[in-house]
């Protein structure tokens, strides 16, 4: 039986002080085949050169250039320029952890009816060669609603869209909002999924900008589910603290009953 | 505390712990403390506008009263729910004019709907708060205790 395809789309801008890190993180692992995206949006410095240099090393490597349009726009280019019916995110100062696609698509493949895995982040300063936090350094690991702590199904995104590019922060937060109001199941497990670096360069750091987003993404949601007429809450999995591995969102056969109720077959 | 309308006087946003935006005309306001988000459209957005540009929302009331009485029972019960919430508290600073307040000029020109809805489906956002970033500076989340204050 063919290995299963996962790609991975890593979106670049001005990347080059840590994009070799992130590439490095992707190690070949066994049970699937990894195709990896690499977007760049317009990068003025040594980026490109670096993911080149790489590139011809590593055939798994595939580059789409393109002018400065943000980080939705070239995660959008990604996702539709994927060949896995798996799609998961690395951004190009990350480090993705040893094991997690492979481990994460293993859940996925066990449980037909779940859309995405989703885990923790840890965010640190400095990694050993372990994948550990520096000792010193300052770390904390915690579930955020961000893309490269997630393996999505492709169909996800053919079934909901796409990235909202109209967002200039938070279409992460956007994108988990749209599956969450349709219910779609999630499985959030206790394990470490991302290493989010913070640095001088964060383009999560801008706290006013984060915030207005947020609101707008609120703004939007309000508005999807006063026109599909949805009342219940949002099932969101990024508010809970979670010990152990937790399925978000309800089974299919829940939504049928609703439909049947409901009178609309 | 519970804030009854008639103790209301002036009053703001209440910064940090709220943030605010006019989207088209409809007010979105989250509480970072607690995670309920509140939509405000129709009067209660022009109310909310009003109240935080200076307007007296007991006078907004009274205005209202002389046009019909539920408009003047509503805007009481809204403005207390707000202030109770968290999103508005009173400040000391002086009045402006009834005379530029939206909501009287739109209830005078016949509207009647305040339209107030709240979200809780955010309310456990407690222990791992990627939005209220109190280290902005240092671009690293506050992890809060059980209690939702920053630890």
């Amino acid at each position: 039986m063919t290995a299963p395809i996962v790609s991975i789309i890593i979106p670049v801008f001005n990347g080059e002080r840590h994009l070799g890190e992130a590439l490095a993180s992707l190690e070949e692992e066994p049970g699937f085949q990894l195709d990896i995206v690499i977007v760049d949006d317009g990068s003025t410095d040594r980026s490109l050169d670096i993911v080149s240099e790489i590139s011809r090393r590593d055939q798994r490597l595939r580059i789409i250039r393109g002018p400065h349009r943000g980080v939705a726009a070239a995660r959008n280019v990604g996702v539709q320029a994927a060949e896995g019916e798996f799609v998961t995110f690395l951004d190009c100062d990350d480090v993705c952890p040893r094991g997690r696609i492979a481990r994460q698509l293993g859940k996925l493949l066990a449980n037909p009816e779940v859309a995405y895995v989703v885990g923790q982040t840890l965010l640190f300063e400095q990694l050993d060669d372990a994948q550990c936090p520096w000792p010193g350094s300052r770390s904390v690991s915690m579930l955020l609603p961000t893309l490269h702590c997630a393996l999505f199904r492709r169909g996800v995104f053919s079934q909901f869209g796409l990235f909202d590019e109209e967002l200039a922060f938070s279409e992460d937060l956007d994108f988990f909002f749209r599956l969450a109001e349709h219910d779609k199941q999630a499985l959030v497990e206790a394990e470490i999924a991302s290493l989010y670096r913070r640095h001088d360069g964060n383009m999560t750091r801008n706290g006013r900008a984060i915030r207005t987003s947020t609101l707008q993404v609120l703004n939007k949601s309000i508005a999807r589910r006063r026109a599909m007429g949805r009342r219940k809450p949002l099932d969101l999995f990024f508010v809970q603290h979670q010990e152990a591995e937790t399925l978000f969102g309800r089974p299919p056969s829940d939504d049928a009953r609703d439909r049947s109720e409901a009178g609309t077959q | 505390m519970v804030v009854a309308a008639a103790d209301i006087g002036i009053l703001e946003v209440s910064t940090p712990d709220c943030v605010a935006n006019d989207f088209d005309g409809e007010i979105v306001a989250l509480n970072l403390s607690s995670g309920v988000y509140w939509s405000l459209r129709d009067l209660a957005a022009a109310l909310w506008r009003d109240v935080t540009s200076g307007h007296n929302p007991v006078a907004i009331a009274d205005r209202l009263a002389q046009i019909n009485s539920n408009l003047a029972h509503e805007s009481h019960l809204i403005i207390a729910n707000l202030v109770n919430a968290g999103l508005l508290r009173p400040c000391g600073t002086s009045p402006v004019a009834l005379e530029g307040s939206e909501t009287v000029a739109r209830a005078e020109a016949g509207e009647i709907a305040f339209s107030v809805e709240s979200y809780e489906d955010m309310k456990d956002l407690i222990l791992a708060d990627p939005v209220h970033d109190t280290e902005e500076h240092l671009g690293w989340p506050v992890i809060r205790n059980d209690n939702g204050v920053g630890a």
